[in-house]
């Protein structure tokens, strides 16, 4: 086993001054979610009613179950369509592979904003209504270059060639691929579903040029709040999100580390 | 058949591209060449105007804005995330993945709440100034709202989980033998890191800075939050296009220049850095 | 199965939750493909109703409020614009009902409303004369806002924001309407004006303003609150946010300023038109517009509401102006073929 050598004491200053950086806002975010204030521009009191009028903020909680929606389609559909894309980039070779492999990097070269007035112009050009689908189909636009990415990284670092083996033990390619592709590379895929889903929930500047009616979500209900009156409900929500987030992630690590859990 | 089996995998992926993200800037390029009349519709007189306007002066000088801005937070990033990066791969330990998942956690909290956060921190009230003035460090308190600063930081606040992700990849994959293996030539720790270390993770640092510099070229949020009329950047001007003069066109074409820029600095940072596979 | 899908480190409630996921998907797009008749889609700024009038309206009426918040009157043009569909009932600035009309973006109502149940002054606006199109919804001042301990003597003229005398701590609003328009007047001209000289003259004021301002902003409440700005050019309801700090003052300057008047409109592509007008209908009575009032802090267009307006907002010359006051106030007009020359200003001066 490796020796672990002692950690440098500047660099544990330096990271843990990062992280100090990372949370001071969050701190204040929480901190604020109690203010007695409806503005929320400075402290006024300590008070936990914003929790309670969260759930009677129609528009606030339509926009969170909006966001949610979007989120999870958007997911499955970049998900699905990435892995195939990261399948067929990875294993096969065929003509104009380079460009197809160039096609998952594009999103990531251009700039939200453009992203954003390229879609709505679409959008418009081609007389599709803007509406909670147009921000779905937007955001796995966005976001199914990086689950392809993820997902090619995983199965390049894949050893030795069981898919071989496989076949030559008279397996079909879709029995391989469930029963001894996917399961290798699922952290990869799971990696680029998670990204996509964060990417998704929390856009702000794409969903703004191309949500319609019915399609306001978090981030955007959050904007408008901003402009005109945001009071700590919006704090409060952040800071259940995070909570929850919390929760979610604790869950996941003490399955990961439990043996236990392996034979559910 | 092998054939037949990766174009019907990558097919559904290579049409979504084309027809959601190609052929949308295929229609912004062909916005741009058109100007609006009085009602707000599009004329149908094409023209190089709106590029004459785009490539004024005062448009350049918010370029030119946006690409500092962009750069620097970009090497911010890079100096914040970097050794952040290397403590979590290299002294992580049993904890790499909560440290890992710590640094991504602010991400779900909204990105526009948290750039508003900092309007609370860095006010003149506010709690960073109370505490450099108990301790004595300044005697009045600091402006550093609608500053340059203050847009920077937001930028490099609301980028930085973002970079430090590919860093730290590169720098888990690598293989520590490597490491060991030049310390029993005789190498110092610093010399391992900078002949050992630091270039097997310029993968990593590489794609750290496009993600990095890209979205921040184009951000309009830390500015309208945090920024001034003295910091706009190329955004806030194309989202003004957008939806408060309503000239599409224009907008397009400022869309148009700035993907200019940015494939311009991107092609000179490939050629600076090397071909490396990203 | 299980057991060979064990082996390679897999759990396979990983899979069953991925399927759950996915039927949940597509069950929340199903459920979104319903629509309940019984809706209204109402457009409107944040906080710029009373806390509890959707809710009551709903009781009342039986029709589902969707409250959508609208980020600025030009987004919610630019997506009439553009041809968004779904919109029952919008909030209009006077300034832009003609243009929407102009455009074929908004319907005429489809019953009539008791006018005159309006003040005097509103029952015949230059926009809409005899409420064909629209209601006034709520109607406030533009104004300058100033730290009351800051600022000696009280401003009384537009001067003030454009003197620079307290450095680089004016804020200004991002709306072309209202910044464009007090540097007319503060030039000594219409506020409405046209003329492109005039324009010049009041470009350059704002351009030699531009090192007082910190920022363009519709958040100028939040400014003053920190106590970042000094000075601002404020829509008087805002500042009952404000209520808290009692250093924060509001005065209308002597040469004059704008009345403006939001509207309530009905997008031609509404869904429930019907809804719209209930609602309509139901605001138009007086308890109902003085509980929006006493939940924003602007004044309603309902005269006989007055007495149902809590008595310290009544008093207050923010909410309610003296006579005097309102004399010195002009609507924000329709521009017409100008339009596009105030946005060539605006855009040299934002540059």
């Amino acid at each position: 086993m490796r020796e672990q050598k002692p950690t440098p004491v500047w660099l544990r200053l330096y990271a843990l001054t990062v992280y100090l950086f990372l949370y001071t806002p969050i701190v204040v975010l929480v901190l604020f979610s109690f203010n007695d204030s409806r503005r929320n521009s400075s402290w006024e009191g300590f008070t936990t009613k914003w929790y309670a009028t969260l759930w009677q903020n129609e528009a606030l909680m339509r926009a969170l179950f909006n966001s949610l929606k979007v989120a999870c389609l958007a997911t499955l559909l970049s998900t699905v369509l990435g892995t195939m894309a990261a399948l067929a980039l990875s294993r096969y070779q065929f003509r104009g592979r380079e460009a197809a492999g160039a096609l998952a990097y594009l999103p990531m070269m251009v700039p939200e904003i453009v992203m954003g007035i390229a879609l709505l112009t679409f959008f418009i050009k081609v007389g599709i209504q803007l509406s909670i689908v147009t921000v779905i189909l937007a955001h796995v636009a966005f976001s199914v270059g990086y689950v392809t990415v993820t997902v090619r990284t995983r199965l390049a670092g894949l050893q030795g060639n069981l898919e071989e083996a496989a076949a030559d033990l008279g397996a079909t390619p879709w029995t391989t691929f469930w029963l001894v592709t996917f399961p290798r590379i699922l952290p990869g895929i799971m990696s680029g579903a998670l990204l996509a889903f964060t990417l998704s929930f929390d856009d702000f500047v794409i969903t703004f040029f191309t949500a319609g009616i019915g399609a306001t979500t978090l981030p955007l209900a959050i904007y408008s709040m901003l402009k005109f009156g945001v009071t700590p409900e919006v704090n409060a929500i952040s800071t259940i999100m995070l909570g929850f987030t919390i929760c979610l992630l604790a869950l996941w690590s003490r399955l990961e580390s439990d043996p236990k859990s392996l034979g559910r | 058949m092998k054939r037949f089996l990766a174009w019907a995998l990558v097919l559904p992926f290579v049409l979504y591209n084309l027809t959601f993200v190609l052929f949308p800037l295929f229609t912004v390029l062909y916005q741009s060449l058109f100007t609006i009349d009085a009602d707000y519709n599009v004329s149908h007189q094409a023209s190089l105007e709106n590029f004459r306007v785009a490539f004024s002066a005062a448009n350049l000088e918010v370029m030119w804005r946006s690409a500092r801005y962009a750069l620097t937070t970009t090497v911010a990033c890079l100096l914040l995330g970097y050794p952040l990066a290397y403590y979590i791969a290299f002294y992580g330990g049993r904890f790499r993945s909560q440290l890992l998942i710590l640094v991504v956690l602010p991400f779900w909290t909204s990105y526009l709440i948290r750039t508003f956060a900092w309007t609370t921190l860095l006010q003149k009230e506010g709690v960073i100034n109370a505490v450099l003035l108990k301790l004595h460090l300044i005697s009045a308190p600091l402006q550093m709202l609608n500053t340059d600063f203050s847009v920077i930081l937001g930028l490099t606040y609301g980028f930085l989980p973002f970079a430090t992700l590919p860093i730290y990849v590169s720098l888990e994959n690598q293989d520590r033998s490597l490491v060991e293996a030049a310390s029993d030539l005789g190498a110092t720790p610093l010399e391992a890191f900078w002949k050992v270390v630091f270039p097997l993770s310029l993968p990593g640092v590489i794609s750290a800075s496009l993600i990095t510099f890209v979205p921040a070229m184009g951000d309009f949020v830390s500015a309208e939050i945090l920024g001034s009329p003295e910091t706009q950047m190329i955004g806030n001007l194309i989202q003004q296009q957008f939806l408060a003069l309503f000239n599409w066109p224009m907008g397009s074409a400022l869309a148009l220049v700035l993907m200019l820029l940015m494939v311009t600095s991107m092609a000179v940072y490939m050629l600076l850095a090397g071909d490396r596979d990203a | 199965m299980k057991d060979r899908l064990n082996i390679l480190g897999v759990r396979p409630s990983r899979r069953q939750f991925l399927q759950a996921a996915s039927l949940f998907s597509l069950g929340c797009l199903a459920g979104g493909c319903l629509d309940n008749p019984n809706t209204l889609n109402f457009y409107n700024w944040s906080l710029y109703i009373g806390p509890n009038t959707v809710k009551e309206f709903e009781q009342a009426s039986g029709i589902h409020v969707n409250y959508e918040m609208c980020s600025s009157a030009d987004v919610m043009f630019a997506k009439l614009k553009i041809g968004t569909e779904g919109y029952d009932l919008i909030v209009t600035p006077d300034y832009m009902l003609r243009r929407l009309i102009r455009q074929n973006l908004v319907q005429r109502l489809p019953k009539p409303v008791p006018g005159e149940r309006l003040y005097e002054r509103l029952r015949h606006p230059p926009w809409d004369p005899n409420q064909e199109w629209s209601i006034p919804y709520l109607w406030g001042t533009v104004g300058i806002a100033y730290l009351k301990d800051q600022v000696v003597p009280a401003p009384d003229s537009w001067k003030a924001l454009f003197d620079g005398k307290y450095g680089r701590s004016v804020t200004m609003l991002d709306e072309k309407r209202d910044t464009l328009g007090a540097a007319l007047i503060s030039q000594g001209f219409s506020g409405n004006s046209v003329n492109p000289e005039e324009l010049q003259k009041a470009k350059q004021a704002l351009l030699a303003q531009k090192e007082w301002v910190r920022r363009y902003t519709s958040d100028f409440v939040d400014d003053l609150i920190r106590h970042e700005t000094t000075l601002a050019l404020a829509w008087s309801g805002d500042l009952h946010q404000a209520a808290s700090d009692p250093t924060v003052g509001y005065a209308v300057p002597k040469e004059g300023s704008f009345l403006f008047v939001d509207n309530m409109a009905i997008p031609r592509s509404a869904p429930h038109p019907d809804a719209a007008m209930k609602f309509i209908l139901y605001y138009m009575q007086p308890e109902v517009a003085a509980g929006v009032t006493n939940g924003c802090g602007y004044a309603n267009p309902i005269e006989a509401s007055e007495k149902f307006v809590r008595p310290e907002i009544l008093a207050d010359p923010l909410t309610y102006p003296s006579k005097e006051t309102m004399e010195r106030l002009v609507f924000q007009e329709d521009l017409g073929a100008g339009e596009k020359l105030w946005d060539q200003i605006w855009e040299e001066v934002k540059r």
